[in-house]
């Protein structure tokens, strides 16, 4: 772990990503407590209030309000819970799959490394972002909940296939032939020497993945497939500023400007990782 | 090459299949009742049985199965719940529009990415590399359909005086008539789609020439006394190029996807914007036969990419062989 940080604060793009991953997650964590607005509650006297500048002089909302006169901070502050959400989650269950697959792929070989190589293969063949919408199109209350079981169980050949490779060269490693020798057991063997060296492609694959989430997780409530209003979700806001965008630019402004700028972060920080944990890229 | 051709041809059976009857089984096993979605409120029972009849609802999960492949197999993705028209009908007609959107984005991301990303690598930790490099990150990192509003509001949006919010020179949305001007409609949606695309083909082009340009055939060529930009062009692009098509043939899935966004965003008249609209309308058939055809265009566009591998770089052929 030390050594670990020591890599990254080598990059610079590392530690820009993690400084902005760090913010977003505190701001979802803590921001809350410092709103004075319910990103829910509807003001029908603040209707599309200007963002504090020389048409409305007011600190109050300094991002403007929406539609319906909520506060249009309240609701990207809170929306970044929605966001981090769907994005960990899902990238968990994602990994999940890919490493238990690609673990048992690379040990075992053989017509199980065949059967989940084609499994893997056929996975990415997979337009993903139009099974979401399938799917999404079909369930009868699609919601968060939807998306991110949706998204873990699209996301996982990348990683699979990723842990597959470093599993086949671990694997012959001396310290593994060694543990073998010992006696260990083939689970024992795959939890306790090949994973831990396994560690380095999954983060990277796993922030990425994280990236990836988010952004179709905005893009899916965008369409109206995902988080169904009035919950505070970046890509739905975007939605219902549209109508609003040639007069009141700022509903949409924020909110996409929020998925961007989080999503940037997350890909910051995965190449930041690679090229701190993958010494051969490190030149390149 | 005739062999590896049609072993690759073949390949991609099980992969569509496998497509159809991921989404098939979702359709079934995820409960709503398309009857009651044509009928809506009314209907007594014995229409509804007749339809349920008709629709060859009430047989076992794997004869629908059967039937369902054999329709597709023909060609036929069954009847819209809204208009009784034929859904292959309803998507040929909006055909032309996609792959017009798909392919101006594909050229546009090729062109500019590869350029983008050739100026990278020669100039690499200069200021125009790391500008480069921050640019694609943030072209990459930005929702496709936030990227076409934001595009609508500085060159298209026009208040409610008819004065410009900021250029308003390009028409908001729509298709245009055939000429100069369905060009003038193309470019923003076109310009929005391709950013995603540029982005990882800057990066991908320029981290694939900077690893060949250590090798020691470009060495030779230098020391041979070529000039810089032939060794570049010639040399070290055309090995570069593998990875770099790998990327625009993964990146195509992406574009399809984005291509439903912006299609909304633009109200470009293609497959993306039918899907869409028949979400919204609970149109299932619609909805299924668009993405299954989408999806069978990628599967087709990574085909071709791949056999284009195999002309570029006739080791991938041999190796299989």
């Amino acid at each position: 772990m030390k050594q670990l940080w020591k890599e990254i604060r080598k990059s610079k793009l590392a530690v820009t990503g993690l400084l902005v991953v760090s913010i977003l997650i505190l701001t979802a964590a803590l921001g809350p407590f410092f709103l004075h607005y319910d990103p829910y509650a509807i003001d029908l006297d603040l209707v599309i209030r200007h963002p504090y500048g020389p048409k409305s002089p007011s600190v109050d909302h300094p991002l403007g309000t929406d539609d319906l006169g909520r506060d249009l901070l309240s609701r990207i502050v809170y929306g970044s819970r929605v966001s981090l959400q769907v994005g960990i989650l899902a990238m968990l269950i994602a990994t999940c799959i890919g490493v238990t697959l690609g673990m048992l792929a690379g040990y075992f070989g053989g017509w199980l490394d065949l059967i989940i190589t084609w499994l893997t293969d056929t996975a990415f063949a997979f337009p993903a972002a139009l099974l979401a919408i399938a799917v999404m199109a079909i369930v009868p209350n699609p919601d968060i909940f939807w998306i991110f079981l949706v998204l873990g169980l699209i996301g996982w050949a990348g990683i699979a296939r990723v842990v597959r490779g470093k599993v086949l060269s671990v694997k012959e490693e001396e310290y593994t032939q060694s543990a073998r020798a010992l006696g260990a057991g083939h689970i024992r063997i795959m939890i306790y020497h090949i994973l831990p060296n396994c560690m380095a492609p999954i983060m990277v694959s796993a922030t990425i993945n994280i990236a990836g989430n988010i952004l179709t997780e905005a893009w899916l409530s965008f369409l109206g497939l995902g988080a169904q209003p009035p919950t505070p979700s970046w890509g739905l806001m975007v939605t219902e500023g549209q109508a609003y965008l040639a007069t009141h630019y700022w509903m949409c402004l924020f909110p996409g400007l929020a998925i961007a700028i989080t999503v940037l972060g997350w890909n910051l920080l995965g190449d930041g990782l690679r090229d701190a944990l993958d010494p051969r890229l490190k030149d390149v | 090459m005739s062999a590896y051709l049609v072993r690759r041809i073949i390949g991609v059976i099980p992969t569509v299949l496998g497509i159809a009857t991921i989404i098939f089984f979702l359709m079934y096993l995820i409960p709503g009742d398309p009857v009651r979605v044509i009928l809506g409120q009314h209907g007594d029972a014995e229409t509804r049985l007749r339809i349920t009849r008709e629709m060859g609802l009430d047989q076992p999960i794997i004869v629908q199965y059967g039937y369902f492949l054999k329709n597709l197999a023909t060609g036929d993705l069954g009847t819209s719940y809204r208009n009784n028209q034929k859904v292959a009908d309803i998507l040929l007609d909006r055909m032309p529009a996609t792959l017009l959107l798909a392919i101006t984005s594909v050229l546009l991301s090729v062109c500019l990415g590869m350029l983008c990303g050739i100026f990278a690598a020669v100039r690499q930790n200069k200021i125009g590399d790391v500008l480069i490099m921050i640019l694609s990150l943030i072209g990459i990192s930005t929702p496709v359909f936030w990227l076409g509003l934001l595009l609508i509001l500085i060159f298209a949006s026009k208040g409610f005086d008819g004065s410009p919010v900021l250029f308003g020179i390009l028409p908001v949305s729509g298709y245009g008539e055939p000429g100069l001007d369905r060009l003038r409609h193309l470019i923003l949606p076109a310009l929005s789609l391709s950013a995603v695309s540029i982005g990882y083909i800057a990066r991908m082009t320029r981290s694939s020439i900077l690893e060949v340009i250590r090798q020691d055939y470009i060495r030779t060529a230098a020391a041979k006394g070529l000039p810089y930009s032939r060794i570049i062009l010639k040399h070290a692009l055309r090995n570069a190029l593998i990875p770099v098509i790998t990327i625009v043939g993964l990146n195509f899935a992406g574009l399809l996807g984005g291509a439903v966004a912006t299609e909304t965003v633009f109200s470009w008249p293609g497959i993306g914007k039918v899907v869409v609209d028949a979400i919204r309308q609970l149109d299932g058939p619609v909805v299924v036969g668009g993405v299954m055809l989408l999806a069978f265009v990628f599967v087709i566009v990574n085909l071709i990419v791949d056999i284009t591998y195999s002309v570029i770089d006739p080791r991938i052929r041999l190796e299989r062989d």
